[in-house]
């Protein structure tokens, strides 16, 4: 990729890098990035400057397609989910929490199998991560990159929901875990706006204590 | 013997009330007489026996009259699924062990919503062996859904059972807003001997507030009738006998009653029929089908127990106020078809 002043922009982490120097590459414009990625490297690149600004990373560029921008915030937010679920692992085991719970009212079924299944709160997270990442990757329902199919963008919502169990668990059950990831990530804060933004969750199921009403943007769409 | 009550609600005030065990307890008697008959081949439930052990044996005349309870309320249902193409929500009241919601998930009807609501008690029994068991829980499933549990309540994607006393309004109201109701959605209500374990006024209260609620909706009504008379006098003193006041009997006195008390609480219209006249709208082939599963000897107390049994349905809006299960029987054909010689 060429860049104005002529040099050439790569985004590689070369056997060797430092972690200091990890991911390191300057900022590019989207419509710079030439590639299938370029949603997604811009979402990342935003993350990296600044986690904390959340509007600024749910903010769509002109001209982007809707359902796209959903989609790869949704994959980013899985990845990044796989973070949260290492350092529950420490904690959280089948024998300390045997089901997958928030508050004390309700126990959450798995959906990652044939039937609805009881499994613990780590495993019910694993499943879940694995099962949203099958489901995002599918060639059936999001065979593309730079377009989503409609009758696909109602499977969005259904992942959200199951995923925001994960932060629930977390918030109500390890406190300290989710406290320390949530001050290097903000990504419960960047969820729960996501979620709200576009109609995906309703908000009497968020029940992980954050402000949306100050700077959330209007709800856009129905998922 | 008459058939019990199936589950319900009873008592006068908002507190649990003592005479709330006894007709809890007749939701396990209904569902073993249900058990039997399904046993027997009266008709097909492949979820009964999840939710009944029992295998006791029931009395011929039991059975049958629990084959045209189901079979009458069945095709009220029928008939409002077509009508309304799937497009839809169902709400059981006082649903005991009742499997019609898994039952239709073998069929090709579609429902939006089904929802069921009784005594906490009965609903954590219920929950627990629906969560014990696999071929329960691959019916509440589906692709995109997620499936949560309390005690006493179970949330699905279209499947909600939910704890609560249908004489506090506001608990119904907002489980049902938890079971993401839509009040402008077709709903047909059924009720199997529940209203009359309710205290009249707050009977009287439930059925305002449903009409107030709700834009389209039937609603069906199984329960005891005709209970002014000697026969109805010994069912009383039965039931009572096993600490069940029937607390909302002042309705069950005569179809009028029992149609009236729909006209009074702010429904469009209801129609109502002894299950004499019910048995006779099954079709001959089926009536004749069961009749051969085992002899009869008591066709006079079939033919009371019949006359004094009723479906009531009644409308909200002009939709569904053709729904009629019924034709008018020739009193010949009436005495033979109840295998009397």
């Amino acid at each position: 990729m060429k860049m104005a002043d002529g040099s050439t922009i790569l985004r590689r982490n070369r056997p060797g890098t430092k972690s200091k120097d990890f991911c390191r590459w300057p900022d590019e414009p989207l419509e710079e990035m030439d590639s299938t990625l370029a949603v997604q490297q811009y979402i990342q690149q935003l993350i990296k400057r600044d986690p904390s600004n959340v509007e600024l990373i749910l903010t769509m560029p002109e001209a982007q397609d809707e359902g796209v921008w959903k989609y790869e915030h949704l994959r980013q937010f899985c990845m990044e989910l796989n973070g949260l679920a290492v350092r529950l692992q420490k904690e959280c085991s089948p024998s300390t929490c045997t089901q997958m719970t928030a508050t004390d009212q309700w126990i959450f079924l798995c959906a990652a199998h044939k039937t609805p299944k009881e499994c613990p709160a780590i495993d019910y997270t694993r499943h879940t991560l694995d099962g949203a990442a099958c489901l995002l990757n599918s060639n059936k329902y999001f065979p593309s990159r730079v377009s989503i199919k409609e009758s696909s963008v109602t499977k969005l919502g259904s992942v959200c929901r199951r995923v925001y169990r994960i932060f629930s668990h977390a918030y109500f059950h390890h406190r300290r875990i989710f406290d320390e990831f949530e001050a290097e990530t903000y990504l419960c804060h960047r969820f729960t706006h996501f979620v709200t933004k576009y109609n995906l969750m309703s908000k009497e199921n968020l029940i992980v204590p954050i402000n949306v009403g100050e700077n959330a943007a209007p709800g856009e769409s129905e998922a | 013997m008459e058939p019990p009550a199936s589950a319900g609600i009873a008592g006068s005030t908002h507190k649990f009330h003592p005479c709330d065990e006894a007709v809890i307890a007749t939701n396990d008697d209904a569902s073993d007489c249900k058990r039997c008959a399904v046993r027997l081949g009266y008709w097909k439930d492949d979820y009964i026996g999840y939710f009944v052990r029992n295998q006791e044996r029931k009395a011929p005349e039991i059975n049958r009259g629990y084959f045209a309870r189901v079979k009458g309320v069945e095709m009220c249902v029928e008939k409002f699924l077509k009508k309304t193409s799937g497009n839809c929500q169902i709400i059981n009241l006082g649903c005991g062990f009742d499997t019609l919601y898994f039952r239709l998930r073998d069929t090709a009807h579609q429902v939006k919503n089904f929802i069921e609501l009784d005594f906490p008690t009965v609903t954590a029994r219920k929950c627990y062996t629906i969560k014990r068991n696999k071929a329960l829980l691959a019916r509440i499933h589906d692709e995109d859904g997620e499936v949560r549990l309390s005690p006493t309540d179970l949330h699905g994607p279209s499947y909600h059972l939910m704890g609560v006393d249908l004489r506090n309004l506001d608990e119904v109201d907002s489980k049902l807003q938890q079971a993401e109701v839509d009040y402008s959605l077709p709903t047909i209500f059924l009720a199997e001997c529940v209203l009359v374990y309710i205290e009249a006024q707050n009977c009287r209260n439930l059925l305002k507030w449903i009409a107030q609620k709700f834009q389209a909706a039937v609603f069906v009504n199984y329960e005891q009738v005709n209970m002014n008379d000697r026969f109805g006098d010994v069912m009383l003193n039965n039931l009572r006998g096993r600490g069940c006041s029937l607390a909302g009997v002042e309705s069950c006195l005569s179809l009028d009653t029992q149609r009236n008390r729909f006209k009074d609480s702010g429904w469009t219209g209801a129609r109502a029929w002894d299950m004499v006249q019910v048995y006779e709208s099954i079709s001959a082939a089926e009536r004749q089908r069961i009749e051969r599963l085992e002899m009869l000897d008591e066709g006079e107390l079939l033919l009371q127990l019949f006359q004094h049994y009723c479906l009531v349905v009644a409308w909200l809006g002009v939709a569904f106020q053709d729904i009629d299960i019924t034709c008018v029987p020739v009193v010949e054909e009436l005495m033979s078809s109840l295998n009397i010689d």
